[in-house]
């Protein structure tokens, strides 16, 4: 009771979940901080905490596994529901003990939990009782069976031999294979697609080609606070600096840490910077994938100019090496912000005369307009974030449902469409470049002075020294394709765990009833719509990519294991 | 009789030569408007040697796709030559020739596309199949209404639109490149093709495009120009206008559907075609 009344003047309705998930279901607070509050609740009762928080309005966030065997013997996960509405996230906890290790499945209660649940169930080994469908996610088919590489005494360097694929679930007709290499997908992923004709019926999907262990490499020694930063931003090749940004907020508050407003505004300008970038080189592929080139090389023509201002303000194109556990490592000063101002007026006067263009051309009209329907309800069940969500009815977005950064300090208007389309995707895209660019315009405006680092973090004091261990931290960041949660338990010096959720996670189960019953022809395009980024979605496990002997995939002749979405 | 013969030939060489060239130009045209360089403008002819230098692969299906993808370019050569002898002799025959060769060559770019053990290729066989049948006839039917009439006043010209418009959908451009469309069935119809084979596939393709290019012009100008000299200069000029014409329109479309294509087009021709025949019909004098 003590603890609720912490946060209770703060959040009043948060109390209130509180309390009924104390009272009614038997929980516990094991912590909070502000917007976050962790309850364990026991076994039996997590069905029905589920059902609860997802009727009275939370998004699945996530969930996250987690070996706590070394500190008590048992296995855990932690299910991430953000009230968005209010602003809140409430972090489920539920234990099993080492010799007893399952958890209710809240699959059928929680639609999107189903690839975090089969995650848990691959990485850590916990069963899910009362799942229907239970198959690898994660590990390729030639991973040993019971070697479940998130737990504690897997070294994470630790190649397993090959072993003999098991019987993995496949589709038992063949479709039309997309992947894992494909025109339109320039990463490798995995789909088949069941048709009649020209009409798509079914869909299959296996991904998780090119695992990176990032999680993992996270709590090994390699790694301290101080170096994860730039870890994280590799996570993804197009939006980085989301991916830094998101863990370093979680090792902020984790430390207890707030950057200087200054170095808050300036990672705000750089997130927008790379929304612009990344939507208009989105609206290209677009443009591509439905065969109007001179839409794809004109609007990268016009993007060209953001990547340089990301280089000028950043030291590289790619966003990378800004960001720090405490503030940003350069300044912006008065000849960048007339660089950037000047720069910003002409990426809008040119999108704006593209952006007219491309929408007016009859052929994209005509095959966006109708195509890839994602209806409100599914987009719900499902936990869809970004564009994707806005796209389709549904109003999140992290700027405005957690505001973090400096988008307290600024106005903008969040593009909403109804008609779930893929045209409504390419809407909410375009307007969102136009609101980015208001938005770093009102930034620079009123750019704060002072520094641009935090004074507790210098070379003398390592960071990794104010992070204390035992700690908890969920952060969100409103990425291009939409939100980006990174959860973290601390360690002694590394995190005990660090999850990360990036959009393209959520978004991709969205897809199944996107392309049922569409055009193939359109297919291409509705799986571009999600904007999927493999590379954030596969960051997760040690595989061993360069031998992958026994891993190859064949695409005729068996051999395929493909999923059910 | 002898000087026709000759410049026939010598017209069909070069449109042979020619061919990946104007394809070079296109690419040039096409990326100026793009707002980049562009290749060199012999591009297409070394990429076609490199191709003709690597190793022969027999895809899957056999040999039997081989022989059918040089058949494919013989025919197309064979017709470039026909279009050509056109140009001089405006005998009946002669126009019969040039649409069993037009029939002829789709049939084998189907009969390719078909028999390739891939299913995208399968799949960019029956959208071949729906190019084909959206354009073809009528192309055939208008070069046979020309050869067995004549063209003996500026009516006739009302004929021009159609054969623009077929001959543009038999050259595979966007948004009638459906049959390929990289971006949705990675290459449909070429995907099994690699080396010397996607070497004569691409000479035969650049080789249908020049025929094309050239049959508005081929149809209707030896009907108003006499000299066989002046008929060469025109042909050729006019040729290279009309390709260039259509990359640029190329560049300003989209892909389309197939089933959305096929009606559209199809009703387009047919009005078309009506309209020539209705004209034509009526009585001259």
């Amino acid at each position: 009771m003590g603890e609720r009344s912490r946060y209770l003047p703060e959040c009043p309705e948060m109390g209130e979940v509180v309390r009924k998930l104390t009272e009614e279901y038997g929980g516990r607070v094991i912590f909070s901080r502000g917007t976050e509050v962790y309850v364990e609740v026991p076994r039996h009762a997590l069905r029905d905490v589920a059902k609860y928080l997802y009727s009275s309005g939370a998004f699945l966030k996530t969930c996250a596994a987690v070996d706590e065997r070394p500190l008590n013997s048992s296995f855990a996960v932690y299910h991430i529901f953000g009230m968005d509405s209010r602003g809140y996230d409430v972090v489920v906890k539920v234990s099993a003990p080492e010799n007893d290790a399952w958890v209710p499945s809240i699959v059928d209660v929680v639609p999107a939990a189903d690839w975090c649940e089969l995650e848990a169930r691959d990485m850590i080994g916990i069963e899910l009782r009362g799942r229907k469908l239970v198959r690898r996610l994660v590990l390729p088919e030639d991973w040993p069976e019971d070697l479940h590489p998130l737990r504690k005494e897997v070294p994470h360097d630790f190649r397993p031999p090959s072993v003999k694929a098991g019987s993995e679930f496949r589709p038992a007709e063949r479709g039309i294979p997309i992947g894992p290499y494909h025109p339109v997908l320039h990463e490798p992923e995995y789909f088949e697609l069941l048709v009649e004709g020209e009409t798509v019926v079914d869909v299959y999907y296996r991904g998780f080609h090119v695992h990176r262990g990032i999680e993992k490499l996270g709590e090994s020694p390699r790694f301290t606070y101080q170096k994860i930063p730039f870890l994280a931003e590799r996570i993804c090749g197009i939006c980085g600096f989301v991916h830094s940004t998101c863990a370093i907020m979680a090792m902020e508050k984790a430390a207890g840490i707030k950057p200087p407003e200054r170095a808050e505004y300036i990672r705000t300008i750089v997130l927008e910077l790379e929304r612009i970038h990344s939507h208009l080189l989105w609206v290209g592929v677009a443009a591509h994938v439905l065969g109007y080139d001179a839409g794809f090389m004109h609007t990268w023509r016009v993007r060209e100019p953001v990547m340089i201002l990301s280089e000028l303000i950043t030291g590289s194109r790619k966003t990378y090496g800004l960001n720090l556990v405490g503030g940003v490592r350069r300044d912006v000063d008065k000849d960048k912000v007339g660089k950037i101002m000047k720069t910003l007026d002409r990426v809008e006067r040119e999108f704006k005369e593209l952006a007219n263009l491309l929408t007016s051309v009859p052929q994209i009209r005509k095959r966006a307009q109708g195509t890839g329907v994602l209806t409100r309800s599914e987009a719900r069940a499902l936990s869809v974030v970004g564009p994707v969500a806005r796209a389709s009815g549904l109003y999140r977005d992290v700027r405005k449902d957690y505001p973090y950064l400096a988008y307290k300090e600024v106005s903008f208007k969040v593009p909403l469409y109804t008609e779930g389309d893929n045209l409504a995707r390419v809407l909410v895209r375009v307007e969102e470049v136009f609101e980015s660019i208001s938005i770093i315009r009102q930034l620079l405006d009123k750019l704060p002075g002072g520094p641009v680092m935090h004074e507790k973090c210098s070379a003398v004091i390592p960071v990794d020294e104010l992070i204390p261990p035992g700690k908890y931290a969920v952060a969100a960041v409103e990425a291009p394709r939409g939100e980006d949660v990174h959860f973290l338990m601390t360690g002694e010096g590394r995190p005990y765990r660090w999850r990360v959720r990036a959009p393209t996670y959520q978004n991709i189960p969205a897809l199944r009833p996107m392309l049922r019953g569409d055009p193939l022809a359109d297919a291409p395009l509705t799986i571009a719509s999600i904007d999927p980024c493999f590379s954030c979605t596969d960051r997760a496990l040690v595989i061993d990519v360069r031998t992958g002997r026994a891993r190859t995939i064949k695409l005729w002749g068996g051999g395929v294991d493909a999923c059910r979405l | 009789m002898y000087l026709e013969i000759l410049l026939a030939v010598a017209l069909a060489v070069a449109g042979v030569v020619l061919a990946p060239i104007y394809d070079s130009l296109e690419r040039k045209i096409k990326a100026r408007l793009h707002s980049r360089v562009g290749p060199p403008i012999l591009q297409t002819w070394y990429d076609v040697l490199k191709l003709l230098a690597k190793e022969l692969v027999i895809p899957e299906g056999g040999y039997f796709i081989a022989a059918i993808v040089f058949t494919e370019l013989f025919l197309s050569v064979a017709l470039l030559v026909t279009v050509n002898f056109l140009l001089f002799f405006r005998s009946l025959t002669m126009y019969v020739l040039v649409a069993v060769f037009i029939s002829a060559l789709s049939a084998a770019t189907l009969v390719k596309s078909v028999a390739q053990n891939n299913l995208f290729s399968v799949i960019g066989g029956f959208r071949e199949y729906s190019v084909v049948l959206s354009a073809e006839p009528f192309l055939i039917l208008l070069v046979l209404l020309i050869g067995a009439r004549g063209v003996t006043d500026l009516r006739a010209l009302v004929g021009l639109a159609p054969v623009v418009l077929t001959a543009y959908v038999m050259t595979a451009r966007i948004p009638f490149d459906i049959a390929e469309a990289e971006p949705e069935i990675a290459s449909g119809i070429m995907i099994e093709l690699s080396g010397p084979l996607l070497a004569a596939n691409e000479l035969s393709l650049l080789t249908r495009r020049y025929v094309m290019a050239s049959l508005p012009t081929y149809l209707f100008l030896p009907w108003f120009v006499a000299s066989p000299l002046l008929r060469v200069g025109l042909g050729l000029t006019l040729t290279l206008l009309t390709w260039v014409i259509f990359a640029v329109v190329a560049v300003l479309l989209g892909r389309t559907r197939a089933a959305v294509m096929l009606k559209g087009t199809t009703i387009t021709t047919l009005a078309l075609t009506l309209l020539f025949i209705i004209v034509e019909s009526v009585p001259y004098g």
